[in-house]
């Protein structure tokens, strides 16, 4: 599979940079969904290129500052497992929490930021495109009830 | 749920790396998210959105109260399909699991004999036979020890059925006890080979 392999050539490659791979790979993948979300919700108003383009904004630099907080709760962790990955002769104890870090930091993740980086991405959004598609108020939530498949 | 599933991609490598190194002793607990989770989230994802970009292709710039109607069949049909179509697929992926990790535990415990159903011919099917062979291997080394061990020492039974009793031999000092049983031979020469073996 070619993102498998991908992954297994950055790790290789990078060294103590790996780190890096993840905002580099789900930060556009999370943009990619934010925009076709957008798409998809404008479909249904015909609205102006510029009310797009001030939800296509919208929608995508909110979800970058959501995806990137989320990184950045989850930089300490990394840290420890590139320390790890650094040492020469790691002990038995810091592999074992190693692996508790490494398998656990996704599921963890989720768990922890899921919530909130939607939230930053999706209420902002949905309010700015209230204002640009001159919609009432209650029409909130049914643009968050359709943005919620694409957050999830 | 993508970023959830790229973050694993990418943790792979890495998880790999360390996991050739854990100790042997390492005892290993589930708390990841399970496959049933992951297959309700991502189904239902997958139905909702199919659902909202089909009903924005087919009308025409409704607005919100299409908007809501296309949310409410997407629902609609997302319950209805997502709950059933989710157990079935992850009872297909977690069933034969289940069996093969309950019978790794009895394989721990010593018990040979235990074997999986092979229901599918699919890679859990190839992973359930090859989890009988492989119980099969280990019954059959296990008789060979025990006969092995009637007739020599165990720990020497043991050595030379681990596989790393070396081509070229080992030189050890050992001390040979050789014993008999007074009378034993002119009874043997008279009896059935099955009364001097029960004697």
């Amino acid at each position: 599979m070619l993102l498998d392999r991908a992954a297994r050539h950055l790790y290789a490659h990078l060294g103590s940079r790996y780190r890096f791979a993840w905002p580099l790979l789900q930060v556009p993948a999370a943009l990619f969904v934010a925009c076709g979300a957008i798409a998809m919700i404008a479909s249904y108003y015909d609205p102006e290129p510029r009310q797009v383009a001030l939800m296509l904004g919208a929608a995508t630099s909110f979800t970058a500052i959501g995806v990137s907080l989320a990184m950045r709760a989850q930089s300490r962790s990394f840290a420890e497992l590139m320390a790890w990955r650094e040492s020469r002769d790691p002990s038995p104890e810091a592999t074992r929490e190693a692996w508790v870090t490494a398998t656990n930091l996704t599921v963890r993740s989720f768990r922890a930021n899921s919530l909130r980086v939607n939230a930053i991405a999706t209420v902002p959004t949905i309010v700015l495109a209230l204002i640009a598609l001159e919609l009432p108020w209650y029409e909130g939530f049914v643009l968050a009830l359709a943005a919620f498949p694409a957050a999830a | 749920m993508l970023n959830y599933s790229t973050a694993e991609f990418l943790m792979r490598p890495l998880i790999e790396d360390i996991a050739a190194k854990l100790p042997e002793e390492f005892v290993f607990t589930a708390t990841g998210l399970p496959l049933g989770t992951r297959l309700v989230i991502s189904l239902g994802v997958f139905i909702g959105l199919t659902g909202l970009v089909v009903a924005a292709l087919v009308t025409d710039h409704g607005g919100s109260g299409v908007l809501l109607g296309a949310i409410g069949a997407s629902i609609g049909v997302g319950l209805a399909l997502t709950g059933e179509l989710a157990m079935m697929l992850t009872h297909a992926i977690t069933r034969p699991i289940r069996d093969l990790r309950r019978a790794l535990e009895q394989v721990g415990t010593g018990d040979y004999e235990v074997r999986v159903p092979v229901v599918s011919s699919d890679e859990l099917g190839a992973l359930s036979n090859a989890f009988n062979r492989m119980a099969a291997g280990l019954a059959e080394r296990e008789q060979i020890r025990d006969a092995f061990g009637t007739y020599v020492d165990r720990e020497v039974a043991n050595l030379l059925l681990s596989g790393r009793f070396p081509s070229e031999g080992i030189a050890v000092e050992v001390s040979v006890m050789f014993c008999d049983v007074p009378g034993f031979t002119a009874f043997s020469e008279r009896s059935e080979p099955e009364r001097s073996w029960r004697r």
